[in-house]
């Protein structure tokens, strides 16, 4: 029966089974992970042989987009939640940047890079930033340029962090992103990123009230002196 | 500044965002988000709506239903299962398949009136990777022996089943279900050799 299950998932995948095979099959994958991953390569497949050169028409987005008013939930409830860390100390962005500047580099408490390693596979990682953007107790933050580009963070309860760094611009191969936090009203490193960062993790302990992107040599610094390539207060 | 107000200003730029990333702004009902995405698949998905059912109308309501479920329902993509694009198009070809099912379909499909689709706002770096890949995918095509290419091709686009597709070829259930698990590999093969990811578009 297994041999005969397997022999359908290339029909399964391009919906060519009857509704009773296509019972038994879906009951099979469940248990099957490797009959999960044949299906989806056959439909991957299917999306190749799919392009047609064609645009679906610009008025049907409209429809669509009008649709989805009318149902959605407003997001500004659900986005205006904030991190249920302690209460902030009330610093401001503006002072992040000159804690970060060798002037102050004394009272820089740097506490290392605390999460590099990315779980198993992308695939997984993005599923947990995806979980944690639903989270209503995450905070979801927009990291701003002095330029106005944005970047976003999300920080989840537990204090797991993850930049969305496919928006940052790729910068020079000897440079890193490097991703500081003003933590109980001390600037720490986050974390030291690539010059070409995409969905990256890190960890915080603590009360976050700020958060920037400073740009440095290749492997990160113990301290700042270059400006926040992007920032933004923790509200 | 709060949170909502610097979300809502991030939200007008996705173009440079992964597919991944925009799924997660979707689930937060971020609408730039799955217009983003509407930009980037719906023509895809659209184009294999209209060659299956061979009507304009129908095809634009294949492509409503999709996107509505990726916004009402983005926790059903899993990137584990495939990309974006393949996901949608699954969604799409097996409600077209359902229509083209249903004897009012069939009508419809006899008496098909495909109009050419608007064409304005189509990316065009996407067109002219799409247009490079599928001359790679033409080729790997006619590459697959014809036994396999006529039952993916009637499968897929004709929305038969193999047992249909079996009677259309006069050939045994057995073999035509074989031949098309086997061309499909055989294809992916051909597009790994093509030096294309396989494992998705966008």
């Amino acid at each position: 029966m297994t041999r005969e299950l397997d022999e359908l998932l290339g029909a399964y995948a391009l919906d060519a089974v009857d509704a009773s095979e296509r019972a038994a099959i879906e009951q099979y994958l469940d248990a099957n992970p490797r009959a999960r991953a044949e299906v989806a390569e056959h439909r991957e497949v299917a999306t190749f042989l799919a392009y047609s050169g064609t645009a679906a028409p610009d008025e049907l987005w409209s429809r669509i987009a009008g649709n989805l008013s009318e149902r959605a939930p407003a997001p500004g409830a659900e986005l205006a939640k904030v991190l249920p860390m302690r209460p902030r100390r009330g610093l401001a962005v503006r002072t992040l940047l000159p804690l970060v500047s060798g002037a102050a580099a004394a009272a820089v408490v740097t506490l290392g890079v605390l999460a590099l390693s990315r779980p198993s596979g992308d695939d997984l990682l993005e599923q947990a930033a995806s979980a944690a953007r639903r989270d209503r107790d995450s905070v979801v933050v927009a990291l701003r340029s002095p330029a106005g580009q944005a970047v976003e963070v999300i920080v989840d309860a537990e204090g797991h962090g993850y930049l969305l760094g496919d928006a940052l611009p790729a910068i020079p191969a000897d440079r890193s992103y490097q991703l500081w936090g003003v933590v109980e009203d001390e600037v720490i490193s986050l974390g030291v990123f690539s010059d070409h960062p995409e969905l990256e993790t890190f960890t915080v302990t603590g009360d976050l009230s700020a958060l920037a992107l400073t740009i440095e040599e290749r492997g990160g610094v113990p301290a700042s002196e270059q400006p926040a390539a992007y920032s933004a207060e923790i509200a | 500044m709060t949170v909502g107000a610097v979300d809502a200003d991030v939200r007008d730029d996705y173009t440079s965002h992964s597919d991944a990333a925009l799924v997660i702004a979707i689930a937060r009902y971020h609408e730039a988000a799955l217009a983003e995405a509407y930009r980037r698949h719906a023509g895809a998905v659209f184009g294999l709506a209209r060659r299956l059912l061979g009507d304009q109308a129908t095809a634009e309501e294949v492509v409503q239903e999709v996107f509505l479920r990726l916004w009402h329902a983005s926790e059903r993509f899993d990137p584990e299962r495939g990309s974006l694009r393949s996901f949608l198009l699954a969604h799409a070809h097996g409600r077209a398949v359902d229509m083209l099912r249903s004897d009012t379909s069939r009508r419809r499909r006899e008496e098909r009136d495909v109009r050419e689709a608007a064409t304005a706002g189509y990316d065009v770096d996407l067109e002219i990777w799409d247009l490079a890949v599928a001359e790679h995918v033409r080729g790997a095509l006619d590459r697959l022996p014809d036994g396999e290419r006529r039952a993916i091709e009637l499968a897929y686009f004709g929305g038969r089943t193999y047992r249909e597709v079996a009677v259309d070829l006069g050939e045994p259930e057995g073999t035509v279900k074989g031949r098309i698990r086997t061309g499909l590999r055989r294809l992916r093969a051909e597009l790994v050799a093509a030096g294309i990811d396989t494992r998705g578009i966008g």
